[in-house]
């Protein structure tokens, strides 16, 4: 289970680095990738750009996705996610600074499994980051890749 | 201008009228002529004489009183159309077929400037506007040409006027081909139309205006979309920021850090934590602002119940007596009302925190055959000298150290009641409570 990884789609410096201390703390040692926009994410998920030739079955155990990104946002993010079978099942959360209705409504639309809003306050952002660790990283059990392709 | 008609009752009395005369003259001829040979017939031709004399006279007086009689009643007529004419409102220009004018009423001596004896004998084209003047005439050649051959003699159009003064009008004209006194003219009718265009003209203004500020509206309410879209989401990510260093300035630097630095950052922290709170309420109050009422059926009873169980999950240790009338039941936005709701229950929650048992109370009253709806506490209340201030954003009565809130919840509250067409208003007493009322 350790050796999966998470991939966290942030483009804040500042977020990324609150958001590594919140799962340190929590004693979640799973290997955090950053894509720092929504084409990195892309590039990293389906093996282009600079990921090109990347093993596609080391899927991430979940994607944390904030939702204002630059070049490619958060929600077509999700939705090319959602639209290719390799990556179809993959369990995304999303994690934004917003509690619009329009991002919610959008979000849940989209497919998303969870969405969560990064609180102000650190102490409740590192409760987020336990409850996010412990649900998707021990207690969710996620399909393989292989059933998404034949299931 | 009237022609007297040949009716055979008419011809019939001229002929006898004529007649009556020769009648006489023949009997007084037989008398002269037979007299001196009888005396009987002498007699009777004199008796015919004389009768036919009285005829004759009879029937002079009487042809004398029928013509005045028909005269005077021609002459009521023609004073009958006359101020039938003169009573139009419209201008009325009677004209020959070659436009000079022959008639005109009291309205066209008042719409053109001129007099009656300056019009008459002038030209139709000389009160048509100059760049008018060829088409009118046009029209008037079309309109004679197509009666002469048996066509509508009716011809209605808009036009523009000259009057004496320079002054150009917008008209409507009807023109009708005609015959008077045994000659075709035409009677043509002018209606003044520059009030009502200027209204047409108001109303395009008006329409206009209003598109303007439609579009102005819709553009600065996307404008608020926006905003409140990127309040939502870049203003709060430096917050976090601040909040979150600072924490781990607590925590990574500690040893280097005295009881003046901790308390440095622990205010850093709550006044993070508190602009978080009123970007939120902001945001909320944004939300309200531009949100559209979906009005239903609506549970006030049901709403304050969960808004009340929500209250004491947050804040078990609190002992508060909720009391909600039952079957408050009323049309409105069932989300909005929510919200409405939870802010003025929690502040109720909120000011009664230092009475050892607290009162919440949510019912339905009636003021004057109007449902007044009312949320009252027993708490710190507030002195009525600033019930002006309670629902103006960013207003606050109270020490927030006491009482914390960032002074928005009012005021969403106000804007949700005034999107139902409702008001709000409060009563209190500093220390012995506070009573909000609404209606829907």
């Amino acid at each position: 289970m350790a050796t999966k990884s998470i991939l966290l789609v942030e483009d804040n410096p500042d977020d990324e680095a609150l958001t590594r201390r919140a799962f340190h703390k929590n004693n979640i040692a799973n290997e955090i990738i950053v894509a720092h926009d929504g084409v990195e994410a892309l590039d990293y998920l389906f093996g282009t750009g600079a990921y090109a030739g990347r093993d596609l079955r080391d899927l991430p155990q979940v994607v944390l996705l904030d939702l204002k990104l630059p070049r490619i946002d958060g929600l077509e993010v999700l939705r090319r996610i959602r639209a290719d079978p390799r990556t179809q099942l993959l369990p995304v959360v999303v994690l934004t600074s917003s509690k619009e209705e329009q991002d919610l409504v959008s979000s849940y639309r989209f497919g998303c499994n969870s969405y969560v809003r990064k609180p102000v306050n650190f102490d409740e952002f590192i409760e987020s980051a336990r409850q996010l660790g412990l649900y998707w990283l021990l207690i969710n059990e996620s399909p393989t890749v292989s059933e998404a392709r034949h299931g | 201008m009237l022609a007297a008609t040949a009716t055979p009752a008419n011809v019939l009395r001229r002929s006898a009228l004529a007649f009556l005369p020769l009648a006489a003259l023949a009997c007084i001829v037989i008398y002269l002529v037979y007299a001196p040979e009888s005396s009987a017939s002498y007699g009777l031709a004199a008796a015919l004489a004389m009768l036919g004399l009285a005829a004759a006279s009879w029937a002079v007086l009487r042809r004398r009183s029928d013509r005045q009689a028909s005269e005077r009643a021609l002459a009521e007529s023609e004073a009958r159309f006359r101020a039938l004419v003169e009573s139009m409102p419209d201008a009325i220009v009677v004209s020959d077929l070659d436009g000079t004018i022959r008639v005109v009423n009291a309205a066209a001596e008042a719409m053109f400037g001129y007099t009656r004896g300056h019009l008459v004998g002038a030209s139709v084209g000389d009160l048509t506007a100059p760049e008018r003047r060829d088409i009118a005439m046009e029209n008037r050649r079309k309109l004679i040409e197509r009666t002469q051959a048996g066509g509508n003699p009716i011809d209605e159009r808009e036009s523009t006027t000259l009057s004496r003064d320079g002054r150009m009008s917008p008209v409507t004209i009807r023109q009708t081909v005609t015959v008077v006194d045994s000659r075709p003219m035409i009677i043509t009718t002018v209606r003044d139309i520059s009030e009502q265009r200027l209204a047409q003209q108001k109303i395009q203004e008006l329409n206009e205006r209003l598109q303007h500020d439609n579009a102005t509206l819709a553009a600065v309410n996307g404008e608020l979309e926006a905003f409140s879209y990127s309040v939502s989401h870049d203003l709060r990510t430096p917050l976090r920021a601040i909040d979150g260093f600072s924490q781990a300035l607590l925590e990574d630097c500690a040893d280097r850090l005295d009881d003046t630095g901790r308390a440095h950052l622990g205010r850093v922290r709550s006044a993070t934590q508190r602009m978080g709170l009123l970007i939120d309420d902001l945001l909320t109050l944004a939300r309200v602002t531009r949100a559209e009422l979906n009005v239903g059926d609506v549970d006030l009873s049901a709403l304050a119940g969960e808004v009340a169980r929500e209250l004491r999950e947050r804040d078990p240790a609190r002992d508060v007596e909720v009391s909600i009338a039952p079957d408050l039941a009323t049309r409105g936005d069932a989300r909005l009302m929510r919200v409405a709701l939870e802010n003025l229950l929690a502040n109720a929650w909120k000011f009664t925190g230092e009475r050892a048992s607290a009162h919440i109370e949510f019912g339905r009253g009636g003021v004057n055959g109007e449902a007044v709806y009312f949320v009252r506490d027993n708490g710190a209340g507030f002195d009525m000298a600033y019930a002006g201030k309670l629902f103006g954003a960013f207003q606050r009565l109270h020490d927030a150290n006491k009482f914390p809130g960032t002074g928005i919840g009012l005021a969403t509250v106000q804007r949700i009641i005034r999107k139902h067409g409702g008001r709000i208003w409060a009563e209190a007493e500093t220390g012995k409570g506070a009573t909000f009322f609404f209606t829907l």
